[in-house]
C-alpha cells in the first residue's frame, strides 16, 4: 500500500504525562481520515508532531518518506485550532503571504473562497470574529494543493451557518490526491465525510478502521460509537 | 529568506516609523530651544542650559534605541510564546532563515535610526543655524575626517560586533528559555540566562586575550605580541589595561589602533555559535 504518513511506535512525554503512548499508524494517500476522541486525548498532540511543530519523545514517523523538516512543511497545510495569522496583517496580505511562501497555494481559489465564505480581503485579521477567523484560516488552508491537509478542530466555537460553510468548503475543496486529517469532538457535524476513523483514548489507538465497516460492524453511527467509547 | 524579511519589515515598519515620529518632533523642538537660546545675549544663561539640551538629546536618543531594542526583543519573544509561532514555524524556512532573517530586519532598523538621527540633526542645524548649506556640510565632512581616523573606526567596529553578539545572544537566551521551560509565566528567565552567558563570555574572552596577547596593528594589517607592540606613545588607559586582556590599544591621539585578535576571533566565533545554535534550537527542538 502506499502511504503517505508512517507512525511508528511514536510517544510524547511532558514531564510524567505521557500524551501519546507507543503509536503505530499508517496513513493511506488520498483519504479524509477523522481522528477522534476527548479533549486531553492526543490528538492535536499527534498533530502538532505530524507539522513539525512538536518533537516525539520516542518513535519514528515519516511523511512521504521524509522526517519532519522543511520538506514535510511545504508540503503539509496545517489548519491550527487557534488564531495563527499575524495580528497586523489584513486578508489580502494574508493571501499574499500564503502566495510568496508556498508553490503550491492558488491564489484565485483562495479569492473564490473568499466570496463563498462571504469575507472582504480588505478587512483586518484583528477585527475579525472567531467564525469569519476560522473561515479564512480555513480558505487560505485549502487554497494550497497540498499533499496532506491538517485540520485540527475546523468547526469547534463557530455557529452553525459558518459550520455548514466550512463544511461545505472543505467537502468541496477537497482534492482526491491529497490526503486530509481531521480532528474534532464535534463527531455528528463530521462523521459523514471521514473515510477512515482512528480513535485516540489517553493517547494510545483505541481502534483504527474504515467509517463505513465500522458503522455496519456496530450498527450504529460513529458519534453513537464515539459516546459508547467515551461515555 | 528575503521573503520573510519583507514580511518582518511589514510587521514592523509602522512602530518604527513612530519612533522615527517622535525623533522628528523631539529634535525639532530641542533645535528650536538651542536656536532661541543663541539668539539671545545671556552667555553665563546659555552655558548653563547647553549641558541640559545636550543630556535630553542624549536620553532622547537613548529612549528611541531602547524602544526599538525592546520592541524587536518582544516581537522574538512573542514567535515562541503566542500563537503567531504556528505560523512562522510551519514554513518551510530553516531555523537559520528566520533568526536571519530577524536579525537583519533588526539591524536595518537600528540603522535607519541612526542615520536618521544623524542625518536629520545636520540638515535641521543646517536649516536653522546657517543660510550656507554647502559650506556647513563642507564643514560637516571635515570634521567627520578629523573624527573618523584608525582608533574610532577599530572603537566602533569592535562596538558593532559586540551589539550584534548581544542581540543574538538575546535570540539564543530566549531560545534556550522556551526550549527549557514551557511555561510563559517563567519565560522572563531568559533575561537570567543572558546576564550569565554574558558574563561568563566576557570572562573567556578576557582570560583569551590575556592568554594570546596577539594584537594587529591596523594601520599595517600585521599580528605581532604584546610584547613587539610599539607602546611608546600609547595612550594612558591602554598602558594600564594592557597587560589585563585589554580587546583594544590606543595611542595618544588615536591614530593608530591594536585590536587583540584572537579575541576578536573567539567574538566571531561565539556570535556564529549562537546564531547557528539558535537556528539549530528553533528548526529542531521549539515544541508549540
Amino acid at each position: 500500500m502506499d502511504y503517505i504518513i508512517e507512525i511508528k511506535e511514536l510517544s510524547k512525554q511532558y514531564f510524567n504525562k505521557k500524551a501519546l503512548n507507543n503509536i503505530s499508524i499508517n496513513i493511506e494517500k488520498g483519504k479524509i481520515i477523522g481522528i477522534l476522541g476527548p479533549n486531553g486525548s492526543g490528538k492535536t498532540t499527534l498533530i502538532k508532531i505530524i507539522t513539525g511543530i512538536l518533537r516525539q519523545s520516542k518513535g519514528e514517523i515519516k511523511i512521504d518518506g521524509k522526517t519532519p523538516g522543511v520538506y514535510t512543511k511545504s508540503i503539509v497545510s496545517y489548519l491550527p485550532d487557534r488564531n495563527f495569522l499575524y495580528p497586523w496583517m489584513n486578508i489580502k496580505d494574508a493571501i499574499a503571504f500564503y502566495k510568496d511562501f508556498y508553490k503550491d497555494f492558488d491564489e484565485k481559489k483562495a479569492y473564490e473562497l473568499l466570496d463563498f465564505m462571504k469575507l472582504n480581503s480588505k478587512s483586518k485579521i484583528s477585527s475579525l470574529s472567531k467564525g469569519m477567523t476560522e473561515k479564512l484560516n480555513l480558505a487560505l488552508v485549502l487554497s494550497r494543493k497540498a499533499k496532506v491537509y491538517v485540520l485540527d478542530e475546523p468547526i469547534a466555537g463557530v455557529d452553525p451557518v459558518a459550520r455548514d460553510q466550512i463544511l461545505n468548503a472543505i467537502i468541496e475543496n477537497y482534492n482526491k490526491d491529497s490526503t486530509m486529517i481531521i480532528t474534532t469532538h464535534l463527531v455528528r457535524d463530521m462523521e459523514s465525510i471521514f473515510e477512515d476513523i482512528i480513535f485516540l483514548k489517553e493517547g494510545e489507538v483505541f481502534l483504527a478502521r474504515n467509517a463505513e465497516e465500522l458503522r455496519e460492524e456496530r450498527k450504529m453511527q460513529i458519534d453513537d460509537l464515539y459516546k459508547e467509547i467515551f461515555g | 529568506m528575503g521573503k520573510y524579511i519583507k514580511y518582518e519589515i511589514k510587521g514592523s515598519y509602522k512602530f518604527i516609523l513612530g519612533i522615527i515620529t517622535i525623533l522628528l518632533v523631539a529634535f525639532s523642538l530641542i533645535q528650536m530651544n538651542i536656536y532661541k537660546l543663541s539668539q539671545q545675549s545671556n552667555a553665563v544663561q546659555n552655558l548653563k542650559v547647553t549641558p541640559f539640551i545636550t543630556g535630553i538629546s542624549g536620553l532622547v536618543v537613548f529612549g528611541a534605541f531602547l524602544t526599538a531594542f525592546f520592541y524587536i526583543i518582544g516581537s522574538f519573544r512573542k514567535e515562541l510564546y503566542e500563537n503567531r509561532g504556528y505560523l512562522t514555524f510551519t514554513l518551510p524556512l530553516t531555523g537559520n532563515q528566520i533568526v536571519g532573517a530577524k536579525f537583519i530586519v533588526a539591524m536595518m532598523w537600528f540603522i535607519i535610526l541612526g542615520l536618521f538621527v544623524v542625518v536629520y540633526n545636520l540638515l535641521l542645524g543646517s536649516i536653522i543655524f546657517s543660510n550656507d548649506w554647502i559650506a556647513n556640510m563642507k564643514d560637516i565632512i571635515q570634521l567627520l575626517r578629523e573624527i573618523l581616523n584608525q582608533g574610532t573606526i577599530a572603537l566602533g567596529v569592535l562596538g558593532i560586533l559586540s551589539s550584534i553578539m548581544t542581540l543574538i545572544l538575546i535570540y539564543f537566551s530566549i531560545t534556550v528559555s522556551r526550549v527549557s521551560i514551557r511555561n510563559k509565566k517563567l519565560g522572563s528567565l531568559w533575561f537570567v540566562l543572558f546576564l550569565i552567558l554574558n558574563g561568563v563570555i566576557a570572562y573567556v574572552i578576557l582570560k583569551i586575550n590575556t592568554i594570546f596577547p596577539y594584537y594587529m596593528d591596523i594601520n599595517v594589517f600585521e599580528i605581532s605580541h604584546i610584547d613587539n607592540v610599539n607602546l611608546d606613545n600609547v595612550n594612558f588607559v591602554s598602558q594600564t589595561v594592557k597587560n589585563m586582556g585589554s580587546p583594544i590599544l590606543l595611542n595618544d591621539n588615536c591614530c593608530n589602533a591594536y585590536i587583540n585578535i584572537t579575541g576578536l576571533i573567539t567574538k566571531i566565533l561565539i556570535t556564529i555559535g549562537s546564531f547557528l545554535g539558535t537556528g539549530y534550537l528553533i528548526e529542531n527542538k521549539i515544541d508549540l
